[in-house]
């Protein structure tokens, strides 16, 4: 195996990584996919029990990537533990690749799939397997982009749900500075909340801009949404990963019709040679034709890292995910230490 | 017939003050030193020192060059001197200045196809020495200009290069903090590589014609 590692080192672009992070998290529960009402149930009993109860959180993540010519490959293997709570433990690999071609004056195409199986011992519910495409193809200011994705619930098949989108994109750069309008049409289906098979349309326009400049790579983008069919969805998804970020899948149902709003913003940037310092932002409102699709997100955090070496880092990162779905108003902050090691 | 030939001529029949010219070559001295600096990854501090002297260089020849050109060149002719000037400050900065670029390139055609005629011309040379003095001279003027596009392109390539690496580190670095990346955001972070890539060899080939380019300057010079 090292022997095989070691060759392909020699013979292509390879990097790696693997990060340990302690901390702690406030509603790891809420990170889980599950019936509607059921983590609410639990919370107010909890809240009769012993009241709010915030958790330990342990990650180890490793990334492994290997490019040569125009393809790559690569994979990420993640565990996310919650002690003592049990609910929130993840189990994640996913291996990717891809492949580009084109560039400076020429069409470009580029493609890359990626397949995530996620399993959680506590929460079997929740196993599954998620394969998601994407596929672009076109100049340097004009292109059309294909996405897809599938998240297939091992024993909840009703709960599995899929989506294909497709549309043109303008881009142009200036320099430091680059901007980005996509429109997309999308096809939507899962199941409703009385496990019927319901389909959904949604359009889609996003309008991003991004600023890169010495070491400070800063990007914003907004995007609408307005979305058709559909039905009440058949589980609740809740609106941010097992890592605290964002979740888009739960942008990827049509859930009986909505608008939506979201906007993010995102900053990385290297203060000197050894520190760097990230920041990013998420907003999303929603005005749903069903209760159930009512859900709105809001996500800061603010992270730094420090390099010990060229291969070792210590960074920290305190965060802050928060939603609304009718009456119930969720705020959950979790921060974490770890150290890195970089290939 | 160009418009160096009328400035080589316009030179020759009443050349622009010692002073004049030792700016000149001052300047475009300055100018290389201080994108090789920043090439080799001088400290900020160094750079800002080498920006500064060179800044006070330039400005000192845009004063001394304005009256003379304004008396000497038509309207065109100025509006070439004052590309090469805006083109020798993008080169101390590493920035772009495409529009600087284009009327140099306007006037001098393909950068690549005008050296390799440049060689041509020089290595065929005339039996008559006086049309080889004149040839010598438009040929040190173009290929200075051309030296300065290269150089021009280079850095751009090196910025270039620079950011889509930057971009590319920091969709690492927010997956590392967290945020799980879409499978757009990993094709998006290889094609930044593949573009960082493709800028870097540009940078290493249009630095190396810049070098042909002064090469062929000082064979000029030194045959003129």
């Amino acid at each position: 195996m090292w022997v095989l590692w070691a060759a392909a080192a020699q013979a292509a672009d390879v990097d790696g990584a693997v990060d340990v992070r302690f901390g702690v998290r406030t509603e790891p529960q809420l990170t889980v996919e599950h019936e509607h009402g059921e983590v609410e149930a639990r919370e107010r009993e909890e809240e009769e029990e012993d009241g709010w109860e915030p958790s330990g959180l342990v990650a180890l993540v490793a990334t492994g990537r290997v490019a040569s010519g125009g393809g790559w490959a690569g994979a990420t293997g993640e565990v996310w533990a919650y002690p003592p709570e049990e609910h929130g433990t993840v189990l994640r690999l996913a291996p990717a690749a891809g492949y580009g071609a084109g560039g400076s004056g020429t069409p470009r195409l580029d493609l890359a799939a990626r397949y995530a199986l996620e399993l959680a011992p506590a929460d079997p519910a929740v196993d599954g397997g998620r394969a998601e495409a994407t596929a672009s193809l076109g100049g340097a200011h004009l292109g059309l982009a294909l996405d897809a994705l599938h998240h297939a619930y091992f024993s909840r098949p009703t709960w599995s749900f899929g989506a294909a989108s497709l549309g043109p994109r303008w881009q142009v750069d200036r320099g430091a500075l680059r901007f980005e309008l996509r429109a997309a049409g999308q096809l939507n289906a899962g199941h409703d909340a009385r496990d019927a098979p319901v389909t959904g349309g949604q359009g889609r326009l996003r309008l991003g801009a991004g600023l890169t400049h010495g070491p400070v790579d800063l990007r914003a983008e907004a995007e609408g949404i307005v979305a058709v069919g559909g039905g009440a969805p058949a589980a609740f998804l809740p609106p941010f990963t097992s890592l605290g970020a964002y979740d888009v899948d739960i942008d990827a149902l049509s859930a009986g019709g909505f608008t939506q709003v979201r906007a993010g913003l995102d900053l990385v940037a290297a203060l000197g040679q050894r520190d760097a310092v990230l920041a990013s932002a998420v907003g999303r409102l929603r005005f749903p034709t069903l209760p159930a699709a009512d859900l709105d997100v809001a996500h800061v955090a603010l992270g730094l890292r420090h390099d010990l070496g060229d291969h070792v880092s210590v960074s920290a990162l305190g965060a802050v995910d928060a939603w609304r779905q009718g009456p119930t108003r969720v705020v959950d902050p979790y921060a974490w230490v770890g150290l890195g090691l970089t290939r | 017939m160009s418009w160096l030939w009328l400035l080589a001529a316009a030179r020759a029949a009443d050349p622009l003050p010692r002073e004049v010219l030792a700016l000149e070559h001052e300047v475009a001295t300055l100018a290389a030193q201080v994108e090789a600096a920043r090439a080799a990854g001088a400290p900020r501090g160094q750079l800002a020192k080498l920006m500064s002297a060179y800044r006070e260089r330039a400005e000192a020849l845009q004063a001394a060059e304005a009256p003379l050109l304004a008396d000497r060149l038509d309207a065109a002719a100025a509006r070439r001197a004052e590309a090469t000037r805006r083109l020798a400050d993008a080169v101390a900065r590493e920035a772009a200045d495409p529009d600087a670029r284009a009327v140099l390139v306007e006037a001098l055609g393909p950068p690549e196809a005008r050296l390799d005629a440049l060689q041509r011309i020089v290595a065929a040379g005339s039996p008559d020495p006086e049309v080889a003095a004149a040839i010598a001279l438009d040929v040190a003027d173009q290929a200075a200009l051309l030296a300065l596009v290269f150089d021009h392109d280079a850095g751009a390539a090196r910025a270039a290069a620079h950011r889509a690496r930057t971009r590319a580190d920091a969709i690492a670095a927010r997956a590392r903090a967290g945020e799980t990346p879409t499978v757009q955001d990993l094709a998006e972070q290889e094609r930044l590589r593949r573009d960082a890539a493709a800028q870097d060899d540009a940078a290493q080939q249009a630095a190396a014609q810049a070098e042909r380019a002064r090469a062929l300057r000082d064979r000029a010079q030194g045959g003129g």
